[in-house]
C-alpha cells in the first residue's frame, strides 16, 4: 500500500527545499495566510516528518482488524 | 483551623466546615488570598486573579447559608478556573495576546452549573497559549510548586499548580490530549478526563471538537466526584452532550475482586525506574486490597499519538483559521507551526487517522471485557526541567510536549473516562503520578479504586516544601521559593 503513495521527501533536502516551501506557502496562501520562506520551510520540514508517520498508519491492516472486532462481537452475542 | 489548613481543605471536609459553620466561605477566599499574596509570584498560577469579585460572591454565599440554603457540596468552594474557560464579564484570554482583552458576555455552561452549585471563581488560571503549544506568551510559565524549576505540564498547569500550592480548594482544566492529566500527574494531584460528553464544553474555547473534555482537577479522588457530580449533564449548547449518560455499577469500599489491568509498557513509550516502581507498588497495593492484577497490552501507543496530533492539528487549524488569517504572527511559535501545520494534512491522512481511532476505541473496549479498570503510566519520568527545550527518555531526544502525551491521548481519542492520581513519590521527593481508565461512563469506578489507594496510601497528605503558612512561616518559605526558582 506504501508505494503506492505519494512520497514527499523522496527527492532529498536539497532539490525538494524549493519546491516544498512553495507548495507550502501556496497551500497557505489558499487561506489567507502569507508567511515568509523560512516559517514555510520550518512548516515543510515537520510536514515531511509528520507525514512519515501518518503513513505508518497506512500499514497498519485496519480491514483485519476491523473485521476481526466484528467477529468477537458476534461471537459475544 | 490555620490558614494553611484552611488552604488545603479537600472540597469534601470543606463543605462539611462550612455547613457546621465552624468556617465561612469568606474564611475559606481570605485565606487564599492572603497566600496569594505571598506565593503567587512564585507559582504564577493565576493568569487573573479575582480577590473582591470572589469576597462578594463569598459574603453573599455565607448569607445564602444563613437564611437556611444549602446548594450541596459546592455551596462556598473556592474554584480556580482554567483561562480558556468563558466566564460572563471577567476576562478569558486563553493564554494569548491574540485575546489579552477579549471578556465573554456569555458564561460557559460549566461555569453557569458550578454558580448554580455555589462555587466561587477564586480566579482565572494560567494555562498553556490555547491551551496547546508553550507557555503562555500572556502570562508567562507556571512553576512546579514541588521544585519552581521544574515544568507543571501542560496545558492546565496553574489549575494543577494552584490546587498542589494551597491555592484553590478545586479547579477546573481541559484536556484534548492529556491536558488535565499530565499537569496533574507533574504536580502531584487528582485530574480526572470524563467520559466524552459527560460535560459540557458550550462556552469552553474549542480547540479539537471530537477531542475536547472539560474536567476536575482536585486533591482526591472522591472531591472530584464532587464535582463532576455538579458539572456533568445534559447542555443543548454542545451538539455532543450526552442526555442520557448510563451509570453502570461500581465497587464500593471493598475492592474485592475488581479486577486491574496493569498495561505493559511497549516499545518507544519506557518509563523511568522510579515510574515502573510507582506502577508496580501500585498494582501491590491494589492487590492487597483484594483486587485481582493482571497484565494487559494497550493498543497501539505510536497510533494513538500520531492520531491524535494530526486530528488535533486538523480540528485546531480549522477553528483557528480566521484568527491565523489575521494576526498569526502574534500566535506563539510552537502553536502556530503546529495549527499552520494543521492546513498541510491531506484529507487522505485525516480520514485514515479518524478510522485507526474507532479502531482504537474498540481495541479498548474490548479490552474491559476481561478487566474493570486499567492501570497505567502518565508520565514517562517525574517532572523534568522547565528549561529543558527537549528531553530525552532513552528513544530520542522529543520536544516538552511530544515527551509529555505518552500515555493520555489513547482516552482522548476512545472517549473512555481516565484520571491521573498520586501514585508516589521520586527519590527527590518530586510527585509520580499514574493513570486509571474505566469503561464508558464507569467514572465511579476510577473514584472507588482511587479512593482506597488513597486511604491505603495515605499519599495525598503530603504538601510541597512550599506550602507553609504565610503568617506563620514566611521566612522558609520565601528561602524555599528563591533557592529553587
Amino acid at each position: 500500500m506504501e508505494q503506492d503513495l505519494p512520497q514527499s521527501g523522496d527527492e532529498g533536502p536539497m532539490s525538494s527545499a524549493p519546491s516544498e516551501v512553495e507548495r507550502v506557502q501556496g497551500v497557505l496562501r489558499s487561506f489567507g495566510i502569507e508567511v515568509d520562506e523560512k516559517t514555510a520551510a520550518v512548516l515543510a520540514e515537520e510536514d515531511r516528518a509528520r507525514s512519515e508517520t501518518v503513513r505508518q498508519l497506512f500499514d497498519r491492516d485496519l480491514a483485519t482488524v476491523d473485521s476481526a472486532v466484528e467477529l468477537t462481537r458476534r461471537g459475544r452475542r | 483551623v490555620t490558614t494553611q489548613e484552611l488552604c488545603y481543605l479537600t472540597v469534601e471536609r470543606a463543605g462539611e466546615l462550612l455547613r457546621s459553620e465552624q468556617i465561612t466561605s469568606v474564611d475559606l477566599v481570605q485565606a487564599f488570598i492572603d497566600r496569594h499574596a505571598v506565593l503567587g509570584e512564585w507559582i504564577n498560577c493565576y493568569g487573573l486573579f479575582l480577590p473582591e469579585r470572589a469576597l462578594r460572591q463569598a459574603r453573599a454565599l455565607d448569607e445564602l447559608r444563613a437564611s437556611g440554603v444549602d446548594l450541596g457540596p459546592l455551596h462556598g468552594i473556592p474554584f480556580a478556573v482554567k483561562d480558556n474557560i468563558d466566564t460572563a464579564g471577567v476576562a478569558t484570554t486563553n493564554g494569548s495576546p491574540v485575546f489579552a482583552t477579549r471578556v465573554p458576555a456569555q458564561e460557559s455552561s460549566v461555569i453557569g452549573r458550578l454558580h448554580r452549585a455555589g462555587a466561587i471563581v477564586l480566579g482565572k488560571a494560567n494555562l498553556y497559549e490555547w491551551a496547546y503549544g508553550s507557555p503562555s506568551a500572556l502570562f508567562g510559565d507556571v512553576a512546579n510548586p514541588w521544585d519552581l524549576s521544574c515544568t507543571a505540564g501542560a496545558s492546565s498547569n496553574g489549575s494543577a499548580a494552584a490546587v498542589v500550592a494551597g491555592l484553590a480548594t478545586a479547579a477546573l482544566g481541559t484536556d484534548l490530549g492529556g491536558s488535565i492529566r499530565i499537569p496533574a500527574a507533574m504536580c502531584g494531584i487528582y485530574g480526572l478526563k470524563p467520559t466524552y460528553g459527560l460535560v459540557s464544553r458550550a462556552g469552553v474555547l474549542p480547540h479539537a471538537q471530537t477531542l475536547d473534555h472539560v474536567g476536575p482537577m482536585t486533591r482526591t479522588a472522591k472531591d472530584a466526584q464532587l464535582v463532576l457530580a455538579a458539572i456533568a449533564g445534559p447542555d443543548d449548547a454542545d451538539p455532543v452532550s450526552l442526555f442520557e449518560a448510563p451509570r453502570p455499577s461500581a465497587p464500593g469500599t471493598d475492592l474485592r475482586g475488581t479486577r486491574v489491568g496493569v498495561a505493559r509498557i511497549q516499545a518507544g513509550h519506557e518509563v523511568s525506574q522510579e515510574v515502573a516502581e510507582a506502577l508496580r507498588a501500585a498494582a501491590r497495593t491494589l492487590e492487597e486490597l483484594g483486587c485481582v492484577v493482571t497484565e494487559i497490552d494497550l493498543p497501539s501507543l505510536d497510533d494513538a499519538r500520531t492520531a491524535m496530533w494530526t486530528i488535533s492539528a486538523v480540528d485546531g487549524a480549522e477553528f483557528h483559521l480566521h484568527l491565523l488569517r489575521e494576526a498569526h504572527e502574534r500566535y506563539s511559535d510552537k502553536a502556530r507551526r503546529l495549527l499552520l501545520g494543521g492546513t498541510l494534512v491531506n484529507a487522505l491522512e485525516y480520514t485514515r487517522c479518524q478510522r485507526v481511532r474507532k479502531v482504537l476505541a474498540d481495541e479498548v473496549g474490548d479490552l474491559f471485557e476481561s478487566v474493570d479498570v486499567l492501570l497505567t503510566p502518565v508520565l514517562r519520568s517525574p517532572p523534568w526541567s522547565a528549561a529543558a527545550e527537549t528531553v530525552d527518555f532513552g528513544s530520542g531526544p522529543e520536544d516538552n510536549m511530544s515527551a509529555m502525551t505518552h500515555y493520555s491521548p489513547l482516552f482522548n481519542l476512545t472517549g473512555h473516562p481516565a484520571a491521573t492520581f498520586l501514585g508516589g513519590f521520586a527519590d527527590d521527593g518530586k510527585p509520580i503520578g499514574l493513570q486509571l481508565a474505566a469503561p464508558l461512563y464507569g467514572e465511579r469506578s476510577i473514584t472507588a479504586v482511587v479512593s482506597a489507594f488513597e486511604r491505603a496510601t495515605g499519599l495525598t497528605e503530603r504538601r510541597p516544601a512550599i506550602g507553609v503558612d504565610p503568617v506563620q512561616d514566611s521566612a522558609s518559605e520565601t528561602e524555599a521559593g528563591i533557592t529553587a526558582g
